[in-house]
């Protein structure tokens, strides 16, 4: 006898989401495609078709009203005050906005990252991913996710903020305390999170200050001679908008530390891409096809809508669940294969669609192949040294720790 | 072949740019542009690939 589905989704529970949530995605999609989950009101998505449907459309789905489970969570337990405390309340940041506001804000940012902006960071990030290596040294075990995958991007966002490296220790911390807002489902769990990170809105007023007397060829520097709406963009905003691509640390480690365990459980497919260096990139789609660093996000109707047959009334969630549609079988053929053959490459929701696509996307790309380019010039093989924890959060998927040895 | 893109939806994710470098660029401002839309053979199929793929749809291709 099959346990009811009722039984069976539990996705506000860190611990439903072991290799058994893809047997329930699996009925979900079939028996259920926009289940509703009582306790939060809210529809969960699990097939492509429709997570690419809302994420395209913002008019009737918006970002403005909650984007993760633990805020629904909190807003159930009054306690959206404490949630507030963390934006600034001018703060506008651009994934709780929708068009066209967002667009505006999101031009912002984007100017930032274009890809011949990155081109010219190529070598500050060799650079990076030789000095992270060679720090791991060689034979001894290592916690991949501490030594090599939290620091990488943290100096990738420390050079482009043109902040020192001296206080990447202090952005780490910072890191967690941003990751710690999406997993605290009550107000008193905020307030130590809450404590660092009124310290973080202080160091980066503080640099925002340093770069106005004299502005570099850095992120803030460009942030603070932007025009938004015809004026220089307010602080409130610049600082928002730091904090985001700081943040990007988080997600960014979750993938490095995905690829890694993929390539350590593989031998094959070390040698595959040691073969050939250019299969890094489908091996880090697939990557962020099986394992996406962020599991998901919500959005509010703004009309009432019918996704897979389901009518949904203005003003009910839809949570999209992205490992469930990156495994898709209308998409994917053999979906939980690894396959860095595969065509549909791209097709993933690790990144999202639409307008909110993610803005950092080619920066964690850029940073993973680089990282695994120098890596596997280095090692024939990467080995578990222990065994990897995953890390406890229902919105982020990746590996807590994750002790490995390298073999030359 | 027609190719234009639509710059209210372009979200800059340059998929275009890495899949059919012979038709697609990102400019400074992020966005999309087309170079040459009159591709042919392989280069003409990169150009359709880029347009499915795109993450925001917004690429289209008039074949006429």
């Amino acid at each position: 006898m099959t346990a009811p589905l009722a039984d069976l989704v539990r996705v506000e529970d860190t611990r439903f989401y072991d290799d058994r949530q893809f047997a329930v995605y699996d009925r979900m999609r079939t028996e259920a495609p926009a289940y509703h989950y009582e306790p939060l009101d809210v529809f969960l998505l699990t097939r492509m078709d429709d997570v690419r449907y809302v994420s395209t459309h913002p008019e009737n789905f918006s970002n403005a009203s909650g984007l993760t489970l633990n805020q629904l969570r909190m807003a159930k337990a009054s306690a959206t005050a404490a949630f507030e405390r963390f934006n600034e309340p001018d703060g506008e940041l651009v994934i709780t906005k929708d068009p066209p506001r967002q667009r505006a804000l999101r031009a912002l940012m984007s100017q930032s990252l274009t890809p011949r902006y990155l081109q010219g960071f190529q070598e500050v990030l060799d650079g990076f991913c030789r000095d992270l290596l060679d720090q791991a040294g060689d034979g001894a075990p290592v916690d991949f996710v501490d030594s090599i995958a939290a620091e990488l991007p943290l100096y990738v966002a420390a050079a482009l903020m043109g902040v020192s490296k001296v206080d990447i220790p202090l952005m780490k911390s910072w890191v967690t305390a941003l990751e710690d807002l999406t997993r605290m489902t009550s107000a008193a769990d905020l307030e130590e999170p809450g404590q660092r990170f009124d310290e973080l809105k202080r160091f980066l007023r503080d640099q925002l200050e340093r770069k106005r007397q004299a502005p570099g060829n850095d992120m803030i520097s460009s942030f603070l001679a932007s025009t938004l709406d015809g004026s220089p963009t307010p602080d409130a905003i610049v600082l928002a908008h730091v904090a985001t691509l700081m943040s990007n640390g988080g997600t960014t480690r979750l993938l490095l530390g995905s690829v890694a365990s993929f390539l350590a459980g593989d031998p094959d497919l070390m040698e595959l891409v040691r073969a050939d260096p250019d299969r890094l990139d489908a091996v880090i789609e697939e990557c962020l096809r099986l394992m996406p660093p962020a599991r998901g996000f919500v959005r509010t109707a703004t009309a009432d809508v019918e996704l897979s047959g389901v009518r949904i009334r203005a003003g009910q969630r839809v949570y999209m669940l992205y490992p469930a549609a990156n495994r898709d079988a209308e998409y994917f053929d053999n979906p939980d294969s690894f396959d860095p053959g595969r065509r549909q490459g791209y097709g993933h929701a690790a990144f999202g669609f639409g307008t909110h696509f993610c803005l950092g996307a080619g920066l964690a790309r850029m940073e993973a192949k680089a990282l695994f380019t120098e890596l596997i010039s280095r090692y024939s093989a990467i080995r578990l040294a222990g065994v990897p924890t995953r890390y406890e959060h229902v919105q982020l998927n990746g590996w807590a720790t994750l002790p490995v040895t390298f073999h030359r | 072949m027609k190719i234009t893109v639509d710059r209210d939806r372009c979200v800059g994710s340059a998929y275009c740019l890495r899949i059919a470098p012979a038709t697609f660029d990102v400019g400074d401002d992020g966005i999309a542009v087309v170079l040459d839309a009159g591709v042919t053979g392989a280069q003409a199929a990169a150009a359709r690939e880029a347009e499915a793929d795109c993450p925001s749809m917004a690429i289209s291709i008039d074949e006429s």
